[in-house]
């Protein structure tokens, strides 16, 4: 029991540290921002170059993340992206199983997080 | 409107009278529309709150029953989640809101949804509503805070009084009822007209109504969620931003999901519109000019329902745009960006807080809980999957044993699936009742599974038992009654039925509509229905000199 609830553990925690380096740059954020600052590490003061957004190919895999970058490769050369000049397409583990069960009626409650996209 | 018809001037003047004058009388029979929006929470304060201000001084307020705002939620969907450890933690978290915003003291809890989807919401009485999938999807306790602190903006900045009056001009719509009934009738006469035209530019209007409260309620709580998860060390990029950006995602995905099975259906209608053809003319088989003739007539009734489906799903996407209670969550996300734009420190990358949230998902009974509802989840998907029994029966034990949704997975799992060879086939329903035995646990869901199958097989007294057991408990959940008057209406009497929904309407305001149409029988259905029917043509005759 011990060892089958250790197990357990670990496989609902792998998905919380890998889930770090998952994921795909979709857009610029704001999505008004025409081009994007382009770095040779994370953490660097000065970006290497500027790239226009429709020349950027998105989206783009994220290779890696580290404190407010993501890695991606950009035309064969690998580049880091601000997280904050970048919006990222992130997983989750949902789905609509229940929602096809059980209509939830309105309630006296805010209108939610997001729309209910299981409608 | 043909250009040789002396009389069509007139006729067209007079239509467009009399679709104006309908309009005028369905809008001034709308007495629920709100009255006054400026004098609505926020409606009149344009200016968002400031992720580093000082937070406005919150409203008095009374407080709803805390506990029975729980009660109803259990009697809604699936219930909840007994996830006492979790909740622990996420209580430590939302006392630590409530202590940012001043207002240590504020009753109220977390509460997790036994709900695949991502749901998050918050009520009057101070509880917040977090799904499953929030907590096993985020990455870190910024995003948790962030989310958290959104839904407690709704409670902060009392948007429930808000909600009340939306929830009161949704009873506009049913003015609108006849309208619509009179709008369709005459398109199939005379085609699109003046009225359609107004009355769908009314409907449509009234969502907007609707759409500017939820959507000010959305970008307002975005804003006091910032400011609350910044002035507690949390990042806004692992935060607000990560929170927001799992919502597009999901709803991207969903979206996705919604085409494809849009597209499946569009092939299906055109497949069974092509076996129609063929099931008429059996004989043009041996035609070849039949075949051929059947064959492209096939198509183009095909063809034609499918450009009527794809029409109509064209036209929902657009109208669930401009009438969605929340703005797109990428503007959501620009709209934040411009906000922590001026603070260089808040731009700052800094290191997510990870280690309490793993902390919390390891502990060894949330383990287990979370584990056990993803094989749940995975089997109520998927109830004819071979693999499904054994994740069922996975599902509903140890700690989740007594739990609503993993009872209902291993139910419908054996419902769907035939009783192996030598077997003999016991009730299904009878693993529901694990869950009417532990208090905490009961949803009222599975009562009114129970009852409704045991109906359905004619064993009336074991049904009502089920339902009495049920009702004994969830008494105070508005949400309950509904089904129970509808119930009781079926297995006693319509008149009981009755006698329940005036009860149900003294008690709880907000569902004595749906009691009341719960106790409507199905022979009064039919005749306001009939009569419903009779008014439409007769407005429709005299009005625009129908057939």
């Amino acid at each position: 029991m011990k060892f089958h609830a250790s197990l357990l553990a670990v496989l609902l925690a792998a998905p919380v540290c890998a889930a770090l380096a998952q994921g795909k740059v979709v857009a610029p954020s704001p999505s008004s921002l025409a081009s994007l600052d382009l770095y040779d590490q994370p953490g660097a003061a000065v970006a290497v170059r500027q790239l226009s957004v429709a020349e950027a190919g998105l989206p783009l895999t994220i290779q890696a993340t580290r404190t407010g970058y993501h890695q991606v490769a950009i035309g064969g050369q690998t580049y880091w992206l601000r997280g904050l000049q970048v919006r990222v397409s992130r997983d989750s583990t949902a789905g609509c199983g229940t929602a096809s069960h059980s209509a939830m009626n309105a309630t006296i409650a805010t209108p939610g997080a997001g729309k209910d996209a299981c409608k | 409107m043909p250009a040789n018809n002396p009389s069509a001037p007139r006729r067209w003047r007079s239509l467009k009278a009399g679709a104006f004058a309908v309009t005028l009388g369905l809008l001034a029979g709308c007495e629920t529309l709100p009255k006054s929006l400026p004098a609505l929470p926020f409606l009149s304060q344009a200016a968002p709150v400031s992720p580093v201000a000082a937070l406005p001084p919150p409203a008095v307020r009374e407080w709803p029953d805390s506990a029975r705002d729980v009660l109803n939620q259990r009697a809604r969907g699936f219930g909840l989640v007994n996830a006492p450890d979790l909740q622990r933690y996420l209580n430590g978290l939302y006392g630590r809101i409530k202590a940012q915003a001043g207002v240590p003291g504020w009753p109220g809890g977390v509460h997790i949804l036994a709900s695949d989807a991502l749901q998050a919401y918050a009520t009057g009485a101070g509880n917040l509503y977090v799904s499953l999938p929030w907590l096993s999807s985020a990455q870190s306790e910024d995003e948790i805070v962030a989310l958290m602190s959104h839904e407690f903006g709704h409670i902060y900045l009392h948007y429930h009084e808000l909600e009340g009056a939306v929830q009161s001009a949704d009873t506009a719509t049913s003015f609108l009822a006849i309208g619509v009934a009179i709008a369709r009738k005459t398109a199939q006469a005379t085609g699109w007209n003046d009225v359609d035209s107004l009355l769908t530019a009314y409907t449509l209007g009234r969502g907007l109504v609707t759409t500017v409260y939820g959507r000010l309620q959305e970008s307002a709580a975005d804003n006091f969620g910032l400011n609350i998860s910044l002035k507690l060390g949390y990042s806004y990029e692992h935060g607000m931003k990560a929170f927001l950006e799992r919502q597009a995602s999901w709803e991207e995905d969903n979206e996705q999901r919604e085409q494809t099975r849009n597209a499946q259906l569009l092939t299906a209608i055109r497949q069974q519109a092509a076996d129609n053809v063929a099931k008429a003319n059996p004989k043009a088989a041996n035609n070849a000019v039949s075949q051929s003739f059947a064959q492209s007539s096939g198509e183009f009734s095909g063809n034609l329902g499918a450009a009527l489906q794809q029409m109509a799903f064209d036209m929902k996407k657009v109208t669930d745009k401009v009438r969605s209670d929340h703005p797109p969550i990428v503007d959501r996300i620009d709209a934040l960006g411009v906000a922590v734009a001026p603070f260089p420190d808040i731009q700052a990358s800094k290191e997510p807080v990870t280690r309490p949230l793993k902390s919390a998902l390891q502990d060894r009974r949330t383990a287990a809980i979370l584990a056990n509802y993803a094989q749940a989840f995975k089997a109520i998907a998927a109830p004819k999957d071979a693999r499904s029994l054994d994740l069922a029966r996975k599902s509903a034990a140890g700690p989740t044993a007594t739990h609503a949704v993993p009872l209902f997975a291993l139910y419908t799992v054996l419902n769907e699936q035939p009783a192996a060879p030598g077997r003999p086939r016991q009730d299904p329903g009878l693993v529901l009742e694990a869950n009417f035995a532990s208090e905490p646990d009961r949803a009222w869901k599975t009562y009114q599974e129970r009852s409704r199958r045991l109906q359905e097989a004619r064993q009336t007294p074991a049904a009502k038992k089920a339902m009495d057991q049920g009702l004994a408990y969830f008494q105070n959940a508005e949400e309950a009654w509904p089904d129970a008057i509808r119930f009781y209406g079926e297995t006693q009497s319509w008149d009981e039925a009755k006698r329940m929904a005036q009860n149900c309407g003294k008690n709880f305001r907000r569902v004595s509509a749906r009691c009341t149409q719960a106790a409507t029988s199905p022979a009064e259905q039919e005749t306001a229905d009939r009569k419903m029917k009779e008014k439409t043509d007769q407005i429709g005759k005299k009005l625009f000199k129908l057939p």
